[in-house]
């Protein structure tokens, strides 16, 4: 299991920086968040691809390690 | 002072609790007092602040190896020690992390201007004690204690 979740967590790791550096390039493909520019600012859509790879890195470490607070399994 | 010895620090000071929440501020707090003792890192050998604003590649190659030796000895760890002592040393090494992933991150020139990372910037340098480049070469025992004293009380939990 620890094996498992090790690499889970690698290869979230792994995608989530491959997010922030090619993420000029998912902004071409999927375009721009009206969203994200309204509230994140100018070039909100790119700050946007930022916090969801930092926050699926975070999910990632709570899953393999259990957060602070609850029984790891 | 560079990662490994901040987290191995946070992960060891951790074992002396069992509270995931206790372990991240125990290590949070090694951050602040190791980097208050006159140490060697990337910033002893670019004191002009715009030589700090973009460090060399060979730089950013030493912390991406630094991470992936964490990762490893993470790894080994979890091997070797149940779920629960996994869980303490990992929020201990990230506490002890925190401080420089949130101030020195890849975007650090526009995020120290932002809520949070700006007081975390500021609590930062108030602690921050750089070895004079000239005497670099006194921060490598400095370093080979605090790894070798965390290494001694991790493989001892």
């Amino acid at each position: 299991m620890v094996v498992v979740r090790f690499l889970v967590l690698i290869v979230v790791i792994f995608v989530s920086i491959l997010m922030i550096r090619y993420r000029e390039w998912l902004v071409r493909q999927i375009g721009k968040s009206g969203w994200a520019e309204h509230y994140l600012g100018a070039g909100g859509t790119y700050t946007m691809w930022i916090l969801i790879a930092l926050l699926f890195i975070i999910l990632a470490m709570f899953w393999a390690f259990g957060a602070p607070g609850q029984k790891p399994i | 002072m560079t990662i490994v010895p901040h987290a191995l620090a946070g992960a060891a000071i951790a074992t002396f609790t069992d509270n995931a929440w206790v372990a991240f501020l125990l290590g949070v707090l090694s951050h602040l007092v190791l980097d208050f003792i006159p140490h060697i890192e990337p910033g002893t050998f670019f004191t002009d602040p715009e030589q700090d604003k973009h460090w060399p590649r060979w730089v950013y190659g030493i912390i991406l190896g630094e991470f992936v030796f964490l990762l490893i000895f993470l790894f080994w760890f979890g091997l070797n020690h149940d779920p629960a002592k996994t869980q303490i040393v990992f929020w201990g090494g990230l506490g002890g992390l925190a401080i420089d992933l949130i101030d020195h991150n890849p975007f650090k020139n526009t995020t120290r201007s932002w809520p949070v990372f700006a007081q975390v910037h500021w609590l930062h340098l108030t602690f921050h004690r750089d070895l004079p480049r000239q005497y670099w070469y006194l921060g490598i025992p400095l370093a080979i204690i605090i790894l070798g004293g965390s290494l001694w009380l991790l493989l001892g939990f």
